[in-house]
């Protein structure tokens, strides 16, 4: 069999008679030389046949990364986590990848592991000033998405958090801001959470961390509010706070 | 003015079902602090709080034995739903010309802030440290051990914050 034709069998995914371990530097040698053909059926082959070898071929140290390998190699995490630590392997499957693949790396890494700490230097990495908008928008209805919010807070993710805020429409991004002193970024989240989702739970949760009188906070909360609808929502959860009470009544009734 | 705090708890959400209030009758004072559903979610747990603020909105009374049996009334309306929880904690402290009472349900400890920081308020073995939930009966209010106007209940599970950092702990904050 010639070295074409050899290769153009493993690309679309015909591993028959090989030793995928033993081998594993003839299937490196194959994705290499793929050029423009899609790599899908040969980790299709690899995750069905071997996850050693598949880890071995997209991530190990002799991988010849590019994003179209770690793009194909996506679909199969589950695969490579079940022989890389995913601490070790989502890092690693960035570097590889480069660029053009860092945004969906990061993207199904953060489906995958959506309270995993190891996100926070991830999302840094990949997204720079806006580090934790991936993760966050990724996570938004996991439990683990409070915790998230609070440790992108505590890395200084400001901008991420506010974006976040606006792409999910909820209170926890300006609820760990709040939490680690960042008033003024909370007050942006918290306005970008209410023009999204003017029902989000912003009263119960900047409460919970900010303490058990909270009428001077939200006295300070309301110049952020744009829609009539996010501040009648605000108003239902006033009635222990007499100041924001009565400047809502005020701000309510100047609502169109 | 007579002021109770409580220490919020470790984690995201340190002040999930906190209130505090006080209310003031001439030389008759009464003030407390406490929390419910603090382990719930913060929506459930404010509302919680906001049932625990509801009841005891309208408390006054004749006296600081009075005013802390008014109190307890008032805790004993609070909605099934959160009382089956079991888990209220909370502290009144109540004054009138002839002393200082305290009172309190689910805590570890109370202090009193006094010139010389903070110091305890009641002995271990206290009848004011009871396990969470509402009191099946009101409890006896107990003299504090020393004078002051400020008190703070410690629950149950909570460490206790130093000194230097009891305000912000307990969510009290410089004016914004």
């Amino acid at each position: 069999m010639s070295d074409d034709s050899f290769t153009s069998g493993v690309l679309d995914g015909n591993l028959a008679g090989l030793d995928l371990r033993a081998q594993a530097d003839l299937l490196i040698r194959a994705v290499k030389a793929a050029g423009e053909r899609p790599l899908g059926p040969l980790l299709d082959a690899l995750a069905e046949a071997d996850p050693v070898a598949l880890a071995e071929v997209v991530c190990g140290t002799r991988s010849p990364g590019g994003s179209a390998l770690i793009l194909a190699a996506l679909p199969h995490a589950e695969r490579i986590e079940a022989v890389l630590s995913p601490r070790g392997a989502w890092p690693r499957l960035l570097d590889l990848g480069g660029a053009e693949s860092a945004l969906p790396v990061l993207t199904t890494a953060a489906r995958r592991h959506p309270g995993a700490s190891w996100l926070v230097a991830l999302s840094r990495k990949v997204e720079g000033n806006n580090a934790g908008l991936a993760h966050l928008t990724a996570c938004a209805h996991h439990p683990a998405f409070a915790q998230a919010c609070r440790n992108h807070a505590e890395a200084g993710h400001v901008e991420g958090l506010v974006a976040a805020s606006g792409a999910t429409g909820r209170a926890e991004p300006a609820a760990a801001l709040l939490g680690v002193g960042k008033f003024d970024a909370m007050l942006r989240a918290a306005g970008a959470a209410l023009d999204t989702a003017p029902e989000s739970p912003l009263v119960a949760q900047l409460a919970a961390v900010w303490g058990p009188e909270p009428d001077d906070l939200f006295v300070r909360v309301l110049p952020i509010l744009r829609k009539k609808q996010a501040a009648e929502a605000i108003r239902r959860h006033c009635r222990h706070l007499p100041r924001t009470a009565r400047l809502l009544d005020l701000v309510i009734r100047g609502m169109v | 003015m007579l002021e109770v705090w409580m220490p919020g708890s470790p984690g995201r959400w340190p002040f999930a079902g906190h209130v505090r209030g006080s209310w003031s009758g001439g030389p008759v004072q009464l003030a407390w602090a406490g929390r419910v559903a603090h382990s719930a979610l913060p929506e459930e747990a404010w509302e919680a709080a906001q049932s625990l603020r509801d009841a005891l909105a309208g408390v006054t009374g004749d006296g600081r034995f009075d005013v802390i049996a008014r109190a307890w009334a008032a805790v004993d309306q609070l909605p099934e739903r959160w009382r089956a929880r079991e888990d209220l904690s909370l502290l009144f402290a109540a004054v009138d010309p002839a002393g200082v009472l305290l009172s309190a349900t689910g805590l570890a400890g109370v202090f009193v802030e006094s010139p010389s920081g903070w110091v305890a308020a009641a002995l271990s073995g206290s009848p004011l440290f009871t396990e969470p939930g509402v009191p099946a009966r009101p409890p006896v209010p107990q003299p504090s051990l020393r004078a002051g106007t400020r008190f703070a209940g410690l629950c149950k599970d909570m460490p206790l914050p130093r000194p230097a950092d009891i305000a912000l702990s307990c969510g009290v904050r410089e004016a914004l």
